[in-house]
């Protein structure tokens, strides 16, 4: 069968003489190239040419000039939508090339260039591996110390970790406690419809008793040890001893002192609740315990004693919330790494078809985190609840890295190579890449370090230890592996297919699209919104909300708070304005005093308040029971000698938390339960702005303290450095990139590719209402990490491709092509394994977790579609096009409907065409530009005034005619 | 009350021997040759009187701050008959809490407590039952003040040595409360004593808390004889770290006249302490 073309001074005509149910092959006629649709059994085909003996082969898409008589094998490709026009660039028929019998190539014929760092890796690699006893000694002997340290490895889940240490506030703070004592307690909760029967009492007596004499507690709070201010009527006495300290007393008696407790704002609501039936102990801690899990743990086995005699009793607080985080940090790597390590080893082997990548992963995680751990110890830093992320961010980043290793090394041994010239290809082909990954990720790491919260410096340290440690590890033990185990070239796994089949399809189907400028509408609304909602992230620093609501403490936290509260303080400190001792004043002055009692009066107003404690009200209780315990008097005195001769009576023990041994200084303290960093944040202000306007008309000065306070602190410290960090992470990205590939324009390009998961994440973020604490601020480096690699190895990938291949689309399909399989593997099996911890009880991990697993994915997005996307975009702009693809771009039937071709023939325009050349922007050439607006991308048909003496007279002249109609001429 | 002197370094190396609860060798001479009890029992017998009247100045100093507070205290005491005792004290100055007072009875095994606060002249009985809070807020505590309790402690000799300032040879005792309940009654979980051997008089006294820690230490110098009694001129209790409390007697009376009116509610009431 003879096909002809129609019309038109050029005409191919093909000789069939071979037909396969995709695959016509002709023989051609005297054409110089092919262009045009060739009608096969009524369906139409477009038409490109797979091979010439004429070109050197290569990959991908192919021009060529035929002779004549020339034999054309010509690959029909599917049916295509007149509007789909670039989707047939992707269209390149590997899958037939893949069935064909690999291409041997000898190392040297590849175009691989070798730059310092590729082949100093290249030296070590071929170097270790003739020396398999080396990699090995240097393994152990690398390991010899830290192995060594890691015998005083020592656990921190101490809270003061998430502070500031060294900050005024925190100086601040500390003075308040060498002054008024810790703000640090445990609460010990006891309830029971027959409470306040004898026997129990008794018991819970001698338990208080028994707490006086623990030495990590400073003072024992409760109605067995606390002073009871009261005036009992029937013996006209004043009572100060606690309320349960004679247990030998009448029912009457007691119903009396328990209706009379009601009226002590100190003790009921606080320590005891007579309708509710229930008893609290406020353990107030000794503020030099370095942490306070020995004494929650102590707690706990005691209180366990009283399970049988009480309905409820459980420990509460602080302690509680240091114990749960030193057993999740034992317990949660116990659960989730050997689920996430199988779910590695399932994708590995499902997607990469062999367990390689698996061996060598896993082998540098444990080694890495071990040899990081032991460095930890000797530099003195404990294992902490960021720290404990390390291990997982190390299998993550190292996966990343060894699942490339591995896709290069499978490409070495489709050539047959050596195993040494495997190492070789290794280098060569991704040892740039690799280094200037670890080299971003590490110093991304490291940005962290900007934080002014210990455990986020130390993890920064910790992380940055064990990326590079794991680089280290993975170059020394690769070539020892293969020599022990030589790599041996397996089939396509399933997954790989699937990966396959996934980019054929998908990513054919949309990449177009994403290639048009319609795309740009998704994209900009996508940065747009998760732009909004990331200005809705709040940071929060509250310990009590880091604890998922089913797990038991968080449970016995919640129980506390509804039915007592005021488990949060915040510490007012008044001093006098004039500090120089001039004017000799005290705060026991009776008209300093009566100031303090109307602030006292207008803090309680507060809804937020749960409770007010000072020195003022103090004295206005033992007035009032001075008084028969008349309401009225419930008041300071205005006598100075009446506030005298009350203080004598008071014991220090009551007075020092709240007023200073000078008198120059009292404490007032507050009491809220306010959970989020935010809403005590915006309580704080109103507490400020109320003293500012107190203490203007008074002698007295403030400031606000507390571990409360430090902690808003820290949660805002979390916002600059995470704001210095991506800043940083940004430049270095930048930088190094620009370095590496001697270019900043692929500096700057790799930038939305490596942000663009970050905008997701913060808009999820803000969307979902998580919030920056000391868990999410890492994923933030974790994501540009991640992103990073990926970016890296494609941005290496592509500038190669580019350089061999016809043009920059090519050179992205190319490049996609190669990292699918890599970065959709990875991507996926880590997603999948850091789901798991949404199951986790801490809840910054499950955030972790959970914002990891999504940004992973859109990570996928920015790597196989962004990348690629712009590169090709930004190469397109600025180089033109060739012949080629014009081929590819321009919808010919919408160009020939369309104004600019008005009554020209087909002829004519295939003619205008074939001289012309398209570019994507008007030059300053001469010639004709001719805008083809119908087209999914800019356009413009670009003929040479050299070239328009080709067509004849009436054609140039009707072109001319159609422009000038335009006004495009 | 019964005070006594040490010198200085012997206070430090007491001091430090008591503390470390390890009696150092050089300076243990010999066993003690009698019991504990029974020397306390002797010390009682051979120091107590019938009535005592002082006026003292008390010093308050804060350890920190430095700042001290001054007061003038009268003391009056009186032992009726054996286990009965009847206290009143009140201040003189300062102004503000000149005419502050409170009366002490100990009978038949009962005790009460009136607290007298002159700016709304009202006499409020207290309930005694906190031995264990401090005087007035010096470093005393009531039941410092009440002096030894030869009922409810347990006294052992743990040995002997060389008594400060080369007082002589002195006795070791431990002091410990008879049971739990009287221990958290008055604060303490034991007190060493420094027991003169030749005069029976304690010249140093160190309080451990309910944790077994440290908790103060009474120094009682500048001792004088009156009569066959002697009694400390100058105590100072140190709560380390914290507050130092001296008190200085300024005149003393044992075992004259002191008319019954002075023990009486009325007294204070009336305010003839002011008067």
């Amino acid at each position: 069968m003879t096909y002809s073309s129609r019309g038109g001074a050029e005409e191919l005509t093909l000789t069939l003489y071979e037909a396969t149910s995709d695959e016509l092959i002709f023989k051609s006629s005297d054409m110089p190239f092919l262009r045009g649709q060739v009608h096969y059994k009524n369906k139409s085909y477009q038409v490109t040419l797979k091979d010439s003996p004429h070109e050197e082969r290569q990959r991908g898409f192919y021009t060529f000039e035929l002779e004549a008589g020339q034999e054309l094998y010509v690959t029909l490709l599917k049916e295509l939508d007149a509007e789909e026009l670039t989707r047939w660039i992707l269209e390149i028929p590997l899958d037939k090339s893949e069935q064909e019998e690999p291409q041997h190539h000898h190392l040297e014929e590849l175009p691989l260039k070798r730059g310092a760092i590729a082949h100093t890796l290249e030296a070590i690699l071929v170097t270790l591996y003739h020396k398999p006893w080396l990699s090995a000694l240097l393994l152990i002997l690398l390991s010899l110390f830290p192995a060594y340290q890691l015998k005083n490895i020592s656990v921190d889940p101490s809270l003061d970790r998430v502070l500031v240490q060294d900050s005024p506030l925190m100086k601040q703070y500390k003075k308040s406690l060498e002054l008024f004592g810790s703000d640090k307690s445990a609460i010990l909760y006891f309830k029971d419809k027959d409470l306040f029967q004898k026997e129990k009492l008794e018991k819970l007596r001698a338990f208080a008793w028994k707490l006086q004499k623990e030495d990590k507690i400073a003072r024992v709070r409760s109605v067995f040890t606390t002073t009871f201010m009261r005036y009992e009527k029937e013996e006209d006495t004043l009572f100060t001893e606690p309320l349960f300290q004679d247990l030998d007393i009448s029912s009457e008696l007691l119903a009396k002192r328990l209706k009379h407790v009601q009226k002590d704002p100190n003790l009921h609501g606080r320590l005891i609740d007579v309708p509710q039936k229930t008893l609290v102990f406020v353990l107030e801690l000794n503020h030099h315990n370095k942490t306070m899990v020995p004494i929650a743990e102590l707690l706990n086995s005691e209180v366990k004693k009283f399970k049988e005699d009480f309905s409820e009793s459980f420990q509460t607080g602080e302690p509680t919330i240091e114990l749960f985080q030193k057993e999740e940090m034992a317990e949660s790597p116990k659960i989730f790494m050997p689920l996430i390590t199988l779910v590695l080893l399932i994708c590995f082997v499902f997607f990469l078809g062999s367990s390689f990548a698996f061996i060598i992963t896993l082998l540098a995680t444990l080694l890495s985190t071990a040899w990081a751990f032991g460095w930890m110890t000797y530099m003195n830093i404990p294992i902490q609840m960021m720290v404990n992320l390390v291990p997982g961010i190390l299998l993550t980043l190292s996966a990343t890295e060894i699942v490339h290793i591995a896709s290069s090394l499978k490409v070495a041994k489709e050539n047959h190579f050596s195993d040494v010239d495997s190492l070789r290809y290794l280098a060569r082909d991704i040892g740039k890449a690799l280094f200037l990954t670890l080299s971003t990720t590490a110093l991304g790491f490291l940005s962290i370090r900007f934080s002014e919260i210990k455990i986020l410096q130390e993890f920064s340290v910790v992380a940055s230890l064990g990326l590079i440690f794991a680089f280290i590890i993975t170059i020394l033990y690769i070539p020892l592996h293969l020599r022990l185990f030589p790599y041996k070239k397996k089939s396509g796994s399933q997954g790989h297919a699937l990966f396959k089949g996934f980019e054929k399809y998908f990513i054919r189907l949309t990449y177009q699209f994403l290639f048009s400028k319609k795309a740009l509408l998704p994209l900009l609304a996508f940065l747009m919104l998760n732009t909004y909602f990331a200005t809705q992230v709040e940071v929060d620093n509250d310990t009590f909300r880091m604890i998922a609501n089913r797990a038991q403490v968080k449970k016995n936290l919640n129980t506390f708070k509804e039915r007592m509260g005021g488990m949060k303080s915040i510490h007012a400190v008044l001093s006098f304005k004039d500090s120089t001792g001039e004017q000799d004043h005290k705060m026991t002055d009776a008209k300093n005093l009566k100031h303090l009692w109307k602030l006292h009066q207008e803090l309680e107003k507060y809804k937020e308040v749960k409770h007010i404690e000072s020195f003022a009200g103090l004295i206005a209780i033992l007035n009032r029971e001075m008084r028969e315990g008349k309401e009225e008097y419930y008041k300071v005195p205005n006598s100075q000698n009446l506030i005298s001769q009350y203080f004598i009576m008071l014991s220090r023990d009551d007075v020092d938390p709240l007023l200073s041994a000078d008198k120059l200084k009292t404490n007032i303290k507050i009491s809220h339960d306010l959970s989020s960093s935010k809403r005590t944040e915006v309580f704080i202000k109103k507490l400020e702005k109320h003293l500012e306007r107190f203490t203007k008309d008074t002698p007295f000065k403030f400031h606000l303290t507390s571990r409360n306070i430090l902690n808003i602190h820290a949660a805002n410290t979390i916002i600059s450095s995470q704001s210095a960090s991506l800043i940083t992470m940004g430049l270095v990205i930048v930088v190094l990139i620009s370095l590496f590939f001697k270019s900043l324009q692929a500096g700057l390009l790799s930038l939305l590719p490596n942000l663009f998961p970050i905008f997701g994440l913060f808009g999820i973020m803000g969307l979902l209402n998580i919030p920056l604490n000391v868990g999410t601020c890492v994923v933030a480096a974790i994501t540009i990490g991640i992103a990073a690699d990926d970016t890296i190895h494609l941005f290496a990938r592509y500038f190669r491709d580019k350089e061999t291949s016809l043009n920059p689309l090519t050179a992205s399909r190319l490049t996609i092509g190669d990292e699918v399989v890599p970065i959709l593997t990875t991507s996926l099996s880590l997603a999948l394994s850091f789901s798991f911890f949404s199951f986790a009880r801490f809840i910054p991990l499950m955030q972790f977790g959970l914002l990891s697993a999504y940004v992973l994915l859109l990570a996928v997005i920015s790597d196989l579609y962004l990348g690629p996307v712009l590169l090709s975009r930004y190469f397109l702009f600025k180089e033109g096009n060739s012949n080629f693809i014009k081929w590819m771009l321009i919808d010919q039937k919408t160009l020939k409907e369309g104004q600019v071709f008005h009554n020209l023939s087909t002829a004519e325009v295939d003619t205008i065409l074939a001289l012309s050349r398209v570019t994507f922007k008007r030059e300053n050439s001469q010639g004709l530009f001719i805008p083809l607006k119908n087209s999914s991308v800019d356009i413009y048909i670009h003929l040479p005034t050299d070239k328009e003496s080709h067509l004849s007279p009436r054609t140039f002249e009707k072109i001319c005619h159609n422009l000038k109609t335009l006004n495009l001429y | 009350m019964e005070f006594f002197m040490p010198s200085l370094s012997a206070s430090l190396i007491l001091s430090f021997c008591l503390s470390s609860g390890f009696l150092c060798a050089p300076l243990q001479a010999a066993k003690c040759d009698k019991e504990g009890n029974a020397i306390m029992k002797e010390q009682d017998k051979r120091q107590s009187a019938k009535t005592e009247e002082e006026k003292q100045k008390i010093v308050i100093q804060d350890v920190k701050s430095k700042k001290k507070e001054e007061r003038d205290l009268v003391r009056f005491g009186i032992k009726p008959k054996e286990n009965d005792s009847r206290s009143v004290l009140y201040f003189n100055s300062p102004a503000t809490i000149k005419g502050a007072g409170l009366l002490s009875w100990k009978e038949q095994g009962e005790e009460n407590q009136w607290l007298y606060i002159p700016e709304i002249k009202k006499l409020q009985r207290i309930a005694s039952g906190s031995r264990k809070e401090y005087f007035m807020g010096t470093d005393f505590t009531y039941a410092d003040l009440e002096g030894e309790n030869l009922k409810k402690n347990n006294y052992t000799c743990q040995g002997e040595m060389a008594c400060p300032n080369k007082q002589g040879q002195c006795y070791i005792i431990e002091a410990k409360p008879i049971n739990e309940s009287e221990s958290r009654n008055i604060g303490y979980s034991k007190r060493m004593l420094l027991v003169n051997k030749d005069k029976l008089i304690t010249h140093k006294i160190v309080f451990f808390d309910l944790k077994g820690a440290k908790l103060k230490t009474a120094e009682y110098v500048q001792w004088e004889q009156i009569g066959k009694l002697w009694r400390p001129n100058l105590a100072i209790m140190d709560r380390h770290g914290v507050q130092k409390t001296f008190i200085k007697v300024n005149s003393r009376k044992l075992n004259k006249p002191i008319d019954d009116l002075v023990f009486e509610k009325r007294f204070l009431e009336k305010e003839m302490h002011i008067k």
